[in-house]
């Protein structure tokens, strides 16, 4: 599911929320589900690290079944969602130190068995491991976290700039302003990277 | 064409509006140079990823999402229930601890057994809507408003809750601050960065 599709769920979304508070926590699969793919894919291009995406998935949609009875009805379940999913990557961002995995150094082996870990599973792409990818979340990675949340979220993910603004509880400028600054920096990042 | 004049042709296409989608169909000449040259050909796949976005959104491994409802059926604890301090106090001093402003009220009222009434009050004078927004009324921040009917800054409310469970509660001013409850000597943190006030009863 795509951020763009999410926008047609959020009917299904409050059915689930509600049957799980009224006595169903089966109804809350739908949710693990439905925003698996998502979830990982954020936790993915902000961690820089597979292994631990899947970790943190389970972490942030372990706090938000906790956390369902302060869901309040007025608001869409997505965005309320994703704000806890990203304070919990932003703690782990401060408690672990942050290795540069994709740096271009001769650990060749390493690189690809962590992309491998990463693609258990998953056959069909454990092959696409391009090096054009690996640059693209170097850039990433060099990225002050606040630049590189909005770019993950508008660019990568598709949310608004609004809905960006409410996730990360910032003006609508600013969501614009952290934007333009992340993409410039990748612009520089990527003219001036030196290759041996 | 070098790798030097490549890469100034190479920032200027890159240097396009993103907003409005910059042509990918970038110049043949850089297309060309890259898919032919191991040094700037990464760069080229990269920017091309970073500008199209979607394509950098990463699969998940297969069953991942069945493994974490798995281990999520099986791993949420009971909740343990909160004992704040006064339970077991004697009503004389619980009494004085409720005349502090703020502090709810616990006493006994029009209700059922299943329920006791409990009486909300903050002082803010500048406020001009304020609300108590808790786990028993699912969080909604128009479900509950406290009243000042005389107009002292004192905006109160009377709500039955029920016995034996934790509520756990803040106050919404203006529709936009939240607090917890100044005077209640429990509180927890909500996950949002701020702390919802404890009561059990």
């Amino acid at each position: 599911m795509t951020a763009e599709s999410h926008k047609n769920t959020d009917a299904q979304d409050l059915w689930a929320v509600q049957a799980t508070l009224s006595g169903n926590p089966a109804a809350f699969e739908e949710i693990v589900k439905r925003y698996t793919p998502l979830l990982y894919s954020l936790a993915y291009r902000l961690l820089g690290h597979g292994e631990e995406a899947e970790d943190a998935v389970q972490e942030i949609l372990e706090k938000a079944f906790r956390a369902l009875p302060r869901f309040r009805i007025s608001q869409r379940f997505f965005p309320w969602l994703y704000t806890i999913g990203l304070n919990h990557l932003r703690s782990l961002e401060r408690r672990r130190k942050r290795r540069r995995r994709l740096k271009i150094v001769n650990a060749e082996p390493e690189r690809v068995l962590e992309f491998a870990a990463s693609e258990q599973g998953n056959p069909v792409r454990r092959s696409e491991l391009k090096e054009g990818e690996r640059l693209a979340q170097e850039a990433l990675d060099m990225l002050r976290i606040e630049y590189r949340e909005v770019f993950v979220l508008r660019q990568i993910q598709g949310l608004s700039v609004q809905e960006v603004a409410e996730v990360l509880m910032m003006p609508e400028g600013t969501v614009k302003t952290h934007l333009h600054r992340a993409r410039k920096q990748m612009i520089d990042f990527l003219a001036s990277k030196g290759w041996p | 064409m070098t790798c030097e004049q490549w890469n100034q042709q190479f920032s200027g296409w890159l240097d396009q509006d993103w907003a409005n989608r910059i042509d990918l169909e970038c110049p043949p000449a850089i297309r060309q140079h890259a898919e032919n040259c191991p040094r700037c050909g990464p760069r080229l796949q990269a920017a091309l990823l970073l500008v199209e976005g979607a394509s950098l959104n990463r699969q998940p491994p297969i069953g991942l999402a069945e493994r974490i409802a798995a281990r999520l059926s099986t791993t949420i604890p009971r909740r343990t229930k909160l004992r704040p301090f006064w339970i077991g106090v004697p009503a004389a001093a619980l009494l004085l601890i409720a005349l502090g402003i703020g502090l709810l009220l616990p006493r006994l009222g029009p209700g059922s057994n299943e329920t006791i009434v409990v009486r909300f009050e903050l002082q803010a004078p500048e406020a001009r809507d304020v609300a108590v927004v808790g786990n028993w009324n699912r969080w909604d921040p128009e479900a509950q408003k406290l009243e000042d009917p005389d107009g002292d800054g004192i905006w109160e409310i009377e709500i039955p809750l029920k016995r034996g469970e934790e509520h756990q509660y803040q106050f919404l001013i203006d529709g936009q601050n939240w607090i917890p409850d100044p005077e209640a000597p429990l509180k927890v943190e909500d996950g949002f960065g701020g702390v919802n006030s404890v009561l059990q009863i």
